[in-house]
């Protein structure tokens, strides 16, 4: 059998011992919620259109709160490579930042950014920003010296050597990073969507546990894993692109990444 | 090109090694000067000073103003995410393309044929050998447009015959292509294959210089004639018995 199908026949495996386990009557229905039953619930939102309007206001901000964290790290990894000495002042405070988790700050967030979308973005921003800048700044730091000095036997000044060398090959760093920063920013949609939100994946779960409804719960879960897969289908897409052929490169092979 | 009374010191665990003292050494414009020498006599370092890579602490290295070096080192150094194409064309600040952008760079081709490398244009490094990887050096310095090449040592992590073959093509390249090559190496054997003027380097100096311009190639190293100026260089290079420490 192939990979796909082993794939496919373990997740129907999974249902099928679920099923199984509901039907048994060990558990009621409340504690554990039949197949059937998250599927129906599944299925009416879906139906109303609610479940998209929530995972459409969920992307958006894991949209928003990725995009400042890659960038934010790609800054903080390219100083770091360009002007070591910077890096130097924000070492420590990012350091003391990555033990902190971000959920803690929520009070603060609250306090200080109110209740709206900033302080949910905020959330997200943390909770990404550290793979990526760690990542990233491994892939521009690590450079072989070898290649910088072909750039530099060819008279390359520092821009040339940092868009033809550094940058090229610090790609498949980057791209990783890139990968865990995404999981990491829909990991932490519920941490954000607890703060007053009104709709969102994350607000449809918290909803849903104070109704007491837990198969909306498990439907909700089931959702955030979808889509969240989904999104790292639709990157990899894009990586390969922009990687084109250069994953063949033997630098860029066992990245984990392809 | 023309080097004089270089001095280059280094320091390796709070000691100070004198590697270069005083060193001077003229590099003909379309011939192949060998610089002969140890493991560690400071050969790779007159070649990085000559590169511009690093910097005399006395003396310098005199060419004109427009002068352009190309470099060829010890190992490859291709770039891992670019095809040999658009490796080769690094220098230039040009790119290959590929299938339908694919632009026709006549010097581009006229490289790849130079080097055997046709066909083998739109390969990454890694699936290259390493003689084909090397070529692709060779190429790249090539495209750069050079006065001088310099080489470091470019065959030795080759095979015996691998390194006869691309010893060979380097004299055909230089036939073709006339450059000043400054050459650097270990084995006597290469520097009596390829060289016009063989100089041993040894104690931070040139210590002495062979004139081979008059033997004409290819050369037959088991003849009488290079069997007794193996012999001399061997003899000279004897003499100090010391074994040198210096990159």
């Amino acid at each position: 059998m192939n990979r796909r199908g082993k794939q496919v026949l373990g997740i129907i495996l999974l249902a099928v011992i679920w099923q199984g386990a509901s039907w048994s009557g060990i558990w009621s229905s409340y504690i554990l919620p039949s197949p059937d039953k998250v599927a129906g619930a599944l299925w009416t939102m879906l139906e109303s259109g609610v479940l998209w309007q929530h995972i459409f206001v969920s992307l958006k901000r894991v949209f928003q709160g990725f995009s400042i964290a890659f960038l934010l790290a790609f800054a903080g990894g390219a100083t770091a490579y360009e002007l070591p000495g910077i890096e130097e002042y924000y070492k420590g405070f990012l350091e003391f930042m990555r033990n902190v988790p971000p959920i803690s700050l929520i009070a603060l967030l609250i306090l200080w950014f109110g209740i709206g979308e900033t302080s949910k973005i905020i959330i997200i921003v943390l909770a990404s920003f550290f793979p990526m800048y760690l990542n990233i700044r491994k892939g521009f730091v690590s450079i072989d010296k070898k290649l910088l000095e072909v750039g530099r036997a060819f008279g390359f000044g520092r821009w040339r050597q940092f868009t033809r060398i550094v940058l090229p090959g610090a790609v498949p760093d980057i791209l990783v990073g890139m990968k865990v920063g995404l999981g990491y920013s829909w990991r932490a949609i519920i941490g954000a969507e607890m703060i007053a939100a009104s709709k969102g994946i994350g607000y449809l779960i918290l909803d849903a546990q104070q109704m007491s409804r837990s198969d909306k719960v498990a439907a909700g879960i089931l959702t955030i894993g979808a889509v969240g897969m989904a999104c790292d289908k639709v990157f990899q897409v894009i990586g390969r692109m922009a990687v084109k052929g250069s994953t063949k490169g033997a630098a860029h092979e066992n990245q984990g990444f392809i | 090109m023309k080097i004089r009374d270089l001095y280059k010191e280094y320091r390796v665990a709070a000691k100070r090694i004198q590697v270069l003292k005083g060193l001077n050494l003229d590099v003909d414009n379309h011939g192949i000067t060998v610089v002969l020498g140890r493991s560690g006599c400071g050969k790779t370092t007159l070649l990085r000073l000559a590169a511009g890579l690093e910097q005399a602490d006395r003396g310098c290295v005199e060419m004109g103003s427009d002068t352009k070096v190309g470099v060829i080192f010890q190992e490859p150094r291709l770039m891992p995410w670019l095809t040999a194409g658009d490796n080769i064309l690094f220098g230039t600040g040009k790119r290959q393309g590929r299938g339908k952008q694919k632009v026709l760079d006549r010097h581009l081709d006229y490289l790849l044929e130079l080097t055997g490398l046709k066909g083998f244009e739109d390969a990454y490094p890694s699936q290259l050998s390493g003689g084909m990887q090397q070529r692709a050096a060779l190429a790249r310095a090539l495209a750069y447009k050079p006065d001088y090449l310099l080489m470091d040592e470019p065959f030795a992590a080759l095979d015996y015959f691998t390194r006869n073959q691309m010893q060979r093509e380097l004299l055909k390249i230089h036939q073709a292509e006339q450059k000043g090559i400054l050459f650097v190496t270990h084995s006597i054997d290469e520097a009596l294959t390829i060289g016009n003027k063989v100089v041993i380097l040894e104690d931070g100096g040139c210590r002495k210089e062979y004139d081979l311009g008059n033997i004409p190639y290819p050369r037959d190293l088991l003849s009488e004639k290079m069997g007794k100026i193996k012999k001399g260089i061997v003899e000279e290079m004897e003499k100090t018995g010391e074994i040198g420490m210096f990159p």
